[in-house]
């Protein structure tokens, strides 16, 4: 009812029973996603392949592979790790040195209540959530796709740990 | 048309293009794929890991097939049910044998079409070229751009392409024209009649320096090798494409002057770059050699290997940080609708529901145009509004906390733990100890995490918070995690005074940074 301007949908003839909103999915999106629903498992699985790779390749390097909860399964939209703790607030420069070697990588998701408006909406400073102060500036997104080859993980691991060392270097 | 267990012959499969279509067709599957190859320009080299991978259902005929006798004797052999069609001369030769270079593009088709009327084999694919547009008349190049051939190769090209199109007028037989725009790739030729970038880096390599040919400014749209080759089978593998023709190209244009920057740039070649006339205003009397043989492997493989990190404006062999999986049935679904002309309430909405619902095991899903309108509307279900307050995680795409502005409610954020990322519990707890009247709690599965719902809804049932949201990949948790959805439902029937909403996306879409919304 809502999603289609307050129509109540059982009625036989159109009946606005509130004022409601225009938010109905096309049906072309539809279409789509009936035909990548059919996929879905193989597509999550091909990214739950990716990410062992990676976790395989993460092992004792210091940067952190993603966790997941104990018994559920991690679907990873992202493949999100966190960098050491001597580069905090260097991601952005090794975004930048991963760049340079061709590979596109960004960081995690959003501190909110130190984006511009929830920051003065809410009074919020540094400190007062000290958990995602760090995560926010350690974590950064690996590339994760079905078709990401085992060869390209490698890559992107090598590379990883060439930009780090890089990094880590230049602030000596 | 599957790849898997065809019969396949390519012609030039010795090539450049041709022997990575060799190699994706195995590695696809294939029954049989037959090569004829006069090695011109082939190497037999190329053909190594193919060789090497699937020697067994590989067959190389070293033939021309522009001689319609070879070509029907290796056709009544391999039986095959495409002909892939990539001989030629290089565009180099013409200006060394014009009319042969016209010559053997127009016999190498006509060839084809004979055998292909004869009913000796099912489907041709025609590789032709964008040289056969000539100079860009109009901004974008697409396939109705008139053929304005400046060479006697192009003209070859697009004489091949009508006889094409007239043997499918004429006998109904099933024949696609491809048109690849400037490739580049491992394996390209750099020698005689070599292409721009292979040429560069070979002439640095050997301590010459670059050429910049004409004013420099004249651009081209380059494709990786295997970009193209993916799109040839798409072409064969996605319905019939009869009498069509279809350009393959990166969709980036980049001028002469700046490829060859780039590769100074990798290649770190800091010396002068030199002039030279285009070699299309110069006149015939140049004096080409035919191609050398001598063994240069090792250095090929050094310059190759150096091309194929080559990044083209635009990153043609970046590793991207997320390419979604869109397939030939998603685009024809879509395709398929916008033919129906039924754009809304059609169909597909209620079936996806059916679908999704049943994937996720509830009894209803309700789908509209994105998460944040999802979230809106379950906030709005939950008579959320207005002074209200839902705690919801601090890390996390905007859209979660907007959504509690979208109703006029007020967002009280909960720190996070660092291990899933998701709303610590104990985090939870303590918020909703020290504030009172929160409505309604939204944890966030980021990145397609599952946040811990069951200790989440205990806390909330204990303070009586009315319920939960649930975002991003929500859906997928809850069918593959029993014990999590048994707890959810016993605890939001039982103990919570109110309804509860989950909202969801199947965070598919991965060219979006953060969580789905």
């Amino acid at each position: 009812m809502l999603r289609n301007h307050g129509q109540e949908p059982d009625a036989p003839r159109p009946d606005f029973v509130t004022f409601g909103h225009n938010l109905r999915m096309t049906d072309f999106q539809g279409a789509m996603g009936l035909t990548q629903m059919k996929k879905l498992e193989r597509i999550i699985g091909a990214r739950l392949a990716v990410a062992r790779g990676y976790d395989r390749l993460l092992e004792g390097t210091g940067i952190r592979a993603p966790i997941a909860l104990p018994s559920s399964r991690h679907v990873y939209q992202s493949y999100v790790v966190l960098l050491p703790a001597d580069l905090r607030g260097k991601r952005d420069e090794v975004i930048a040195a991963m760049k340079r070697r061709e590979i596109e990588t960004t960081l995690g998701t959003y501190h909110m209540p130190l984006i511009r408006y929830y920051r003065s909406w809410g009074a919020f400073k540094p400190g007062d959530f000290p958990v995602t102060d760090d995560v926010a500036e350690r974590a950064l997104s690996l590339p994760i796709y079905e078709k990401l080859s085992e060869d390209d993980q490698r890559t992107v691991v090598r590379s990883l740990l060439e930009s780090t060392a890089e990094i880590r270097a230049s602030i000596r | 048309m599957k790849i898997e267990k065809g019969r396949f012959v390519v012609t030039g499969g010795a090539g450049f293009i041709g022997s990575h279509l060799v190699d994706s067709l195995l590695a696809g599957g294939a029954e049989r794929v037959a090569v004829v190859d006069n090695f011109f320009l082939g190497r037999d080299e190329n053909l190594a890991q193919a060789r090497a991978q699937h020697g067994s259902r590989l067959m190389v005929y070293r033939d021309d097939a522009s001689d319609m006798f070879a070509m029907t004797a290796v056709i009544d052999a391999e039986k095959p049910d495409v002909v892939f069609n990539l001989a030629t001369k290089a565009l180099a030769y013409s200006f060394f044998s014009p009319a042969g270079a016209l010559n053997v593009n127009v016999n190498l088709a006509l060839t084809c079409l004979e055998l292909l009327r004869k009913g000796a084999y099912g489907r041709l694919v025609h590789m032709s070229s964008s040289e056969v547009y000539g100079t860009a008349q109009t901004v974008s190049m697409d396939e109705t751009h008139p053929l304005l051939a400046e060479t006697t190769y192009a003209a070859g090209k697009a004489a091949a392409d009508l006889a094409v199109n007239s043997y499918v007028r004429m006998f109904g037989v099933e024949a696609t024209i491809v048109r690849p725009f400037n490739n580049y790739g491992l394996r390209q030729n750099d020698e005689t009649y070599g292409a721009i970038i292979p040429l560069t880096v070979r002439r640095i390599l050997t301590g010459e320096r670059p050429v910049i040919e004409g004013t420099g400014e004249q651009t081209r749209d380059f494709i990786y090798v295997l970009d193209t080759v993916d799109a040839i089978l798409r072409i064969v593998t996605s319905g019939s494409h009869r009498g069509e023709a279809i350009n393959v190209g990166s969709g980036h244009e980049t001028t002469i002057r700046s490829i060859i920057e780039i590769i100074c740039k990798l290649m770190d070649y800091k010396g002068e770059r030199g002039r030279a006339a285009s070699l299309r205003e110069r006149d015939q009397g140049r004096s080409p050699h035919r191609p050398r043989r001598e063994d240069v492997a090792g250095e090929r493989a050094r310059v190759h290997g150096r091309l194929v990190r080559l990044q083209v404006e635009g990153g043609a062999r970046m590793i991207r940080l997320a390419v979604p999986t869109i397939e030939e049935d998603d685009i024809q679904a879509v395709v398929d609708v916008l033919r129906s002309g039924f754009l809304v309430q059609g169909p597909n909405v209620k079936a996806f529901e059916e679908a999704y619902a049943s994937y996720v095991g509830s009894a209803y899903a309700i789908a509209v145009t994105n998460c944040t309108c999802a979230l809106y509307l379950g906030l709005l279900a939950l008579d959320v509004g207005a002074g209200d307050k839902v705690a919801v995680c601090t890390y996390s795409w905007p859209a979660t906390a907007n959504a509690i502005r979208m109703v006029g409610a007020d967002p009280v954020f909960v720190e996070i733990e660092a291990e899933t990322f998701n709303m610590a519990p104990a985090a939870l707890e303590a918020t909703l100890a020290k504030t009172a009247g929160i409505k309604a709690v939204m944890p966030v599965h980021t990145f397609g995490g599952s946040a811990d719902i069951e200790r989440l809804c205990v806390i909330s049932a204990r303070w009586r918070a009315a319920s939960a949201c649930l975002v991003a990949s929500a859906s997928i948790h809850a069918r593959r995690s029993p014990p999590a959805r048994g707890a959810w439902s016993r605890r939001t029937t039982r103990r919570s005074p109110a309804r509860s909403a989950c909202c969801g996306t199947m965070a598919r879409s991965p060219t979006r940074r953060g969580p789905t919304s």
